[in-house]
């Protein structure tokens, strides 16, 4: 097995075993992982939002773009974020997200 | 004991500024620790140097400097809202006949920004003031004007 298939076997089976939410992005549903862990910005408490799951489902999801979070463990349900940020990252992609503020 | 001088600066442009701004009643005085996202526009005073210039054996100048930090969360130009809050400020601080009271010379002297990205789009701007105030010697509470 080549050290790409090995890698790609092990992102899926990590995301299998990690996911606790799904990213609903252009009608397309995908599981991944979302924290929003808080940190000071700037003298701001504020959470940093951030969804990763394999690059293959993110391939295509450009900065700006809009997408909703489902995440049981963090009480969201179809919680609207836009993508500030893509981060691909051998075989994983992590967006970091910014909240829509309605 | 009366305060200083400088604090009845700092305690009036507080006072000046609550609820006079986008920022309404999040007006903080030296606040150490962070303020939750959804309080934002919040504005925090802060208390400088004051360095006192003898003018003679009757009197000196102390030069009070003070800093107000204008902390702004928006969803993509925080520039240009951190530097409308400061704006409301200004206007206001220039315009307070009580604050005129206790010094002269009420200056911006320099502006700092930094932005930052978290679940909304943060931004700080420190704008930097100075009053002049002339005290007699061994009397810090007293403005003579």
């Amino acid at each position: 097995m080549s050290f790409a298939a090995l890698e790609a076997r092990i992102n899926a089976v990590t995301v299998a075993k990690l996911a606790n939410a799904t990213a609903t992005i252009a009608g397309e549903v995908v599981a991944g992982m979302f924290d929003a862990d808080y940190q000071e910005i700037l003298g701001t408490s504020a959470a940093v939002p951030a969804f990763a799951a394999e690059s293959a489902s993110l391939a295509t999801v450009p900065r700006g773009a809009a997408l909703t979070i489902d995440c049981a463990a963090l009480g969201l349900e179809d919680a609207p974020y836009l993508v500030a940020e893509v981060q691909p990252d051998n075989g994983i992609t992590r967006l970091l997200l910014r909240r829509v503020v309605g | 004991m009366a305060a200083s001088v400088v604090e009845q600066i700092l305690a009036r442009c507080k006072a000046a500024l609550l609820d006079a701004t986008d920022a309404a009643d999040r007006v903080e005085r030296g606040r150490p620790d962070a303020v939750a996202i959804d309080d934002q526009p919040t504005l925090n005073i802060r208390r400088g140097t004051a360095d006192d210039e003898p003018r003679g054996d009757l009197g000196g100048r102390l030069m009070v400097a003070w800093s107000i930090e204008h902390l702004v969360a928006v969803d993509d130009d925080w520039e240009t809202a951190a530097d409308a809050l400061h704006m409301q400020t200004h206007a206001v601080l220039a315009a307070d006949t009580q604050l005129a009271t206790l010094g002269r010379g009420l200056r911006c002297s320099g502006t700092d920004a930094e932005g930052d990205s978290g679940e909304r789009v943060i931004g700080r701007l420190t704008a930097r003031y100075q009053m002049q105030v002339f005290i007699r010697p061994g009397d810090l509470t007293r403005a003579i004007n």
